[in-house]
């Protein structure tokens, strides 16, 4: 089946041309959240949720860009979603603690270990992972694309809807933002 | 100092080349089907169609109770102006009712005389 027939199926509501793109896709997605939001567990809710938009967007795509281009596209807006709703937590859970009667300390996140990285280079990559997690969203999505998915600068450009200078830019700030936070780090 | 920090800098750069693509957990299908019949029967709250999430951010909630406080402030110096302006205004209502009734020339007084 090709990514067309794939495509028209999937407007039929076939379940079968349905299981064909999860397993086709699914370690494409998982591998792209799990590099944005940093947790396994949080990766597969962020996989899952991307499948369900794409079943029920699926006759809204155009056809305009590749069908890996759209999912990758939503996957990198589901996973950003994913960590701005951490984050309103975390300030709702802080503010509890000021004004509330719970006094039990926020739970803060470990450092990642990516299951992908060798053993002889899981700290280093956990500094890394942490320094990935401040930058801005662009400079995230872009660098991660990159880094993890092998993405060419056009590729990038395509699934974030943006010219490959900006892209190219993106990458240039986001390298520079992470040495800076790697220098105050290493201290 | 200054060398050893950048090739520390630079190792840690370095260190996600060759990572590896993780494969998807097991039973990823049998779960998103499970997830998804959850949600067609009601068992599971898929995310809201209305974009409440942005109006709760705390940047909006923030500048709405600043604009509620502004608010609330100017009704109270607007009240208090008005107030201001009745009780100046009271002596001046009396000389029109009295000159109504005839009673600000004092014509009672001289009539007693």
């Amino acid at each position: 089946m090709n990514e067309f027939e794939l495509i028209q199926e999937l407007r039929n509501g076939n379940e079968q041309a349905f299981k064909t793109l999860v397993e086709t896709y699914q370690d494409m997605v998982f591998n792209t959240a799990i590099g944005i939001v940093q947790n396994v567990q949080d990766a597969e809710d962020v996989a899952q949720e991307v499948f369900i938009r794409v079943f029920r967007a699926i006759h809204s795509f155009k056809g305009e860009s590749k069908l890996s281009t759209w999912i990758y596209r939503i996957t990198t807006s589901c996973a950003l979603d994913l960590i701005r709703s951490r984050k309103s937590k975390k300030r709702f859970a802080f503010l509890q603690r000021l004004f509330g009667e719970n006094n039990e300390p926020i739970y803060e996140v470990p450092d990642f270990n990516h299951p992908g990285i060798a053993l002889d280079q899981k700290e280093n990559a956990a500094r890394l992972f942490k320094a990935i997690d401040q930058l801005p969203e662009n400079q995230k999505v872009a660098f991660t694309l990159h880094k993890l998915e092998d993405l060419s600068y056009q590729e990038i450009s395509d699934v974030m809807q943006t010219s490959v200078s900006a892209v190219e830019s993106l990458m240039h700030r986001a390298k520079q933002n992470l040495k800076k936070i790697l220098e105050k780090d290493i201290g | 100092m200054k060398k050893q920090a950048s090739t520390k800098t630079d190792e840690i750069f370095n260190s996600i080349e060759g990572i590896k693509r993780i494969p998807a957990p097991d039973f990823f299908y049998t779960r998103l089907k499970a997830k998804m019949l959850a949600r067609q029967t009601g068992g599971e709250t898929s995310p809201p169609a209305i974009p409440t999430r942005r109006i709760l951010r705390p940047a909006y909630v923030i500048a709405f109770l600043a604009a509620l406080i502004v608010f609330n402030l100017v009704s109270l110096i607007k009240q208090n102006n008005e107030e201001n302006v009745a009780v100046n205004a009271e002596p001046e209502n009396s000389q029109n009712i009295a000159s109504a009734y005839h009673m600000d020339d004092n014509l009672s007084y001289d009539l007693n005389q």
